[in-house]
């Protein structure tokens, strides 16, 4: 689509005149005067259904771009003399060398999104991206980000805006809540680097996001070094984002790099969990700790199982806090006094957390 | 244009994680109020759910007399301005600013019209047709404020917008963000962690710790009357210097004394609350400021008057900050004039406290003592 703009906008300097292109639909996708694209143009049906190459209407003059037999598009040009069908034969050809050139960028992103999602052979996968001149040999980080299904065309919007003209780098729409981003990062070569660009990147995607009104969760997958593997980046930069909405509160960006415990808990099978739930809290006994003792461990925890600090922080007394903590030693057996037992109670915790998740989500969805 | 109301507002988390705890708040049409805090506090929670950006475990949050708790945040008529300017890099200045008109589907000619407004409060209409990349960090500022600008938002709200600049320009930016509310009239939410910035640009000043609002007023109420350590340690640079005294009455008069140094109290202290205290420990707060080596003022109020040795001396042109240690053991910090002190590194140095400004807090509850 860009380079079709682009093509357009150097026609516009050369022939003086308005010129366009429209899609099988009759929906304008690019023309000299941009007040037209988006706009739907009466005379494509009658174009379409023609079987002639050319056609033209009073003022006007159309010509489909056939690629591989098939109508991709239709370049138009004011007027309709015979000047006007010669330059626009010119247009017409340089679209279709235009478009093979650089394949449609519909094409390009099928081909990455089936990359994603490893419905290709590997060993076609470079010869593929050749047609796309995609370069294999630069690394690659995959981004994700899940939006509600009603800000999902904004979101891609924004995206594009940000990424849209850096050739390097890909903005695509997995589904009507998921965007995706391939980013080239050729130009990264420490680790330092590559921290910090994840962390201003993520940061500048949700800001971008927020400041249209639109909650964003994000994964950040990891680095690899060719374009082939962005498959696992993809999977990493999911599972980010799952592990990180399970484990974190108030977690917006989720990378893959830095999911700490919940890496692990996540891998565990659920029978395992419930094994080790139940010889932690037996007879399901962290059911009888309330919202109030729940925050207070929290906050005990918080304060680096510090006393003093959590009592006041929690503006209670310090009595209190013994009290509410020698109620869960009654309940659980565990002295959160203790570092083992504070650890114990710590893990069994997020396992339950993720136990839960397993029980309430029937889908992936992370929202 | 709008008034807002917190009533009652919690943010908790799954585990009994609470960010935000009884967040009550009227803010008035046009006010500029500060929610300032450490890190951790719930300042930017509270404002992500007023942006619709978080939602709201409970309470009601009121923007004029509509509850928007399920309000859509595009919906909200809020604006929003980050530390990072979230500009789009391949985007000119203009098209920066008309962007989230274009996602509003507002006709061309109400756009340009809003965009050349904003251009020209700001300053910026000869950075229009320039992309991000060529601008500084004070004009990128501009033009995120310049994309909120063009909303014609009833709320303005400011995550740490300045974080990002560097000392002299946040200090210039200050000023501009607050020419812009004057301008604008328009309510204005601010959070930041710079006591300064709080201090110099709000109307109120919300500090919050832990989840907890912990003090709103004026600056001026804020810094004078502080209800507690925190939020007495934390307005004002350098912070107040607290110390731990006991009380003694004699007769009618009151005295804290710490380390051997006695210091008499003004009569307004010979009240109940202080005079219940007698023998009892409390943390007796000064502000550098009202310590001073003016020998005149010295002289004149032996029963305030200590010596001190000076360990630091920092002149910073204006003032003067003397660090010094009260019998080799407690330290403090004083604000001095530069045009009468003497004081150098290594000299005992005769000091006073003015108690027109000193401070007493509870020792277990750290509240202020007499409000």
């Amino acid at each position: 689509m860009e380079e079709i703009k682009k093509c357009i906008k150097q026609a516009a300097s050369i022939l003086k005149t308005e010129a366009g292109v429209m899609d099988t639909s009759g929906v304008i996708i690019a023309s000299t005067n941009p007040d037209m694209e988006g706009q739907q143009d009466s005379a494509s049906r009658a174009v379409m259904l023609s079987e002639d190459q050319f056609s033209s209407t009073s003022d006007k003059s159309y010509m489909k771009i056939i690629l591989n037999d098939q109508v991709r598009y239709i370049a138009y040009l004011d007027g309709n003399d015979a000047n006007t069908r010669v330059n626009l034969s010119l247009l017409g050809e340089w679209i279709k060398t235009v478009v093979k050139e650089h394949g449609t960028d519909a094409e390009k992103e099928l081909f990455i999104k089936s990359v994603l999602l490893e419905n290709e052979l590997a060993g076609e996968i470079p010869i593929k991206a050749r047609d796309f001149k995609i370069n294999c040999n630069e690394p690659r980080l995959v981004i994700v980000v899940r939006t509600s299904e009603e800000d999902g065309a904004n979101t891609l919007d924004i995206l594009q805006s940000i990424y849209g003209e850096n050739s390097n780098s890909t903005v695509l729409a997995m589904d009507e809540s998921t965007s995706i981003i391939v980013l080239n990062v050729a130009d990264l070569n420490e680790d330092a680097d590559k921290n910090a660009f994840v962390d201003e990147t993520s940061q500048a995607i949700l800001d971008s996001l927020n400041n249209e009104g639109i909650t964003a969760y994000i994964g950040v997958g990891s680095f690899v070094p060719l374009f082939q593997q962005i498959a696992k980046s993809y999977r990493d930069s999911m599972l980010a984002l799952r592990v990180g909405k399970i484990f974190e509160k108030n977690c917006y960006i989720s990378k893959y790099n830095q999911l700490g415990i919940g890496r692990l808990i996540y891998q565990l099978p659920s029978t395992l969990c419930r094994m080790f739930i139940e010889e932690v809290f037996p007879n399901e006994a962290y059911r009888s700790l309330d919202e109030d003792t729940l925050a207070t461990i929290d906050c005990f925890f918080e304060n680096n199982l510090n006393g003093s600090e959590t009592s006041r922080e929690l503006f209670v007394h310090r009595n209190t806090l013994v009290y509410r903590l020698d109620k869960v030693k009654k309940n659980t057996g565990l002295d959160l006094r203790s570092f083992d037992d504070a650890v114990l109670f710590k893990i069994a915790s997020m396992v339950r957390t993720y136990l839960e998740y397993l029980e309430t989500s029937k889908d992936n969805m992370i929202r | 244009m709008a008034s807002l109301s917190f009533q009652h507002v919690y943010k908790k988390y799954d585990g009994g994680v609470v960010a935000v705890s009884d967040f009550n708040l009227e803010v008035a049409d046009k006010e500029f109020v500060i929610l300032v805090g450490p890190s951790g506090c719930g300042k930017s929670t509270t404002l992500r759910m007023l942006a619709g950006l978080e939602d709201i475990s409970e309470g009601e949050i009121y923007i004029e007399d509509r509850l928007i708790n399920d309000v859509l945040p595009k919906d909200r008529d809020i604006a929003m301005v980050f530390q990072n300017y979230a500009l789009y890099p391949h985007m000119t200045v203009r098209d920066n600013m008309a962007f989230s008109l274009k996602l509003k589907k507002m006709p061309k000619d109400e756009i340009n019209r809003r965009v050349t407004e904003a251009a020209k409060i700001l300053e910026i209409e000869h950075l229009l047709e320039r992309k991000p990349k060529a601008l500084s960090g004070g004009q990128r500022q501009r033009v995120a404020l310049g994309r909120a600008i063009v909303r014609d938002p009833k709320v303005f709200l400011m995550d740490e917008p300045l974080s990002n600049l560097d000392a002299k320009l946040r200090v210039q930016m200050r000023v501009e963000i607050t020419k812009l509310h004057h301008r604008l009239k328009t309510t204005f939410v601010y959070v930041t962690h710079d006591q300064t910035e709080a201090m110099t640009m709000g109307t109120r000043i919300v500090v919050m710790k832990d989840g907890f609002i912990q003090q709103v007023d004026s600056p001026t109420e804020l810094y004078d009357n502080p209800i507690n350590t925190f939020v007495a340690g934390f307005i004002g640079m350098p912070p107040m210097n607290f110390i731990n005294a006991t009380i003694n009455v004699d007769g009618s008069d009151v005295y804290v004394t710490f380390e051997n140094v006695t210091v008499k109290l003004p009569d307004r202290y010979a009240v109940e609350e202080v005079m219940e205290r007698d023998g009892q420990e409390v943390i007796f707060g000064v502000r550098p400021e009202a310590i001073t080596d003016e020998a005149t003022y010295v002289t004149e109020h032996p029963e305030t008057a200590f010596a001190a040795d000076v360990d630091v001396v920092e002149m910073l042109g204006a003032e003067t900050y003397l660090y010094v240690t009260v019998n080799g053991a407690l330290p403090l910090t004083c604000r001095v004039d530069p045009t009468t002190s003497q004081s150098t590194v290594g000299q005992v140095v005769d000091l006073a406290i003015d108690t027109n400004r000193i401070h007493l807090f509870d020792k277990d509850t750290e509240q202020s003592i007499i409000s």
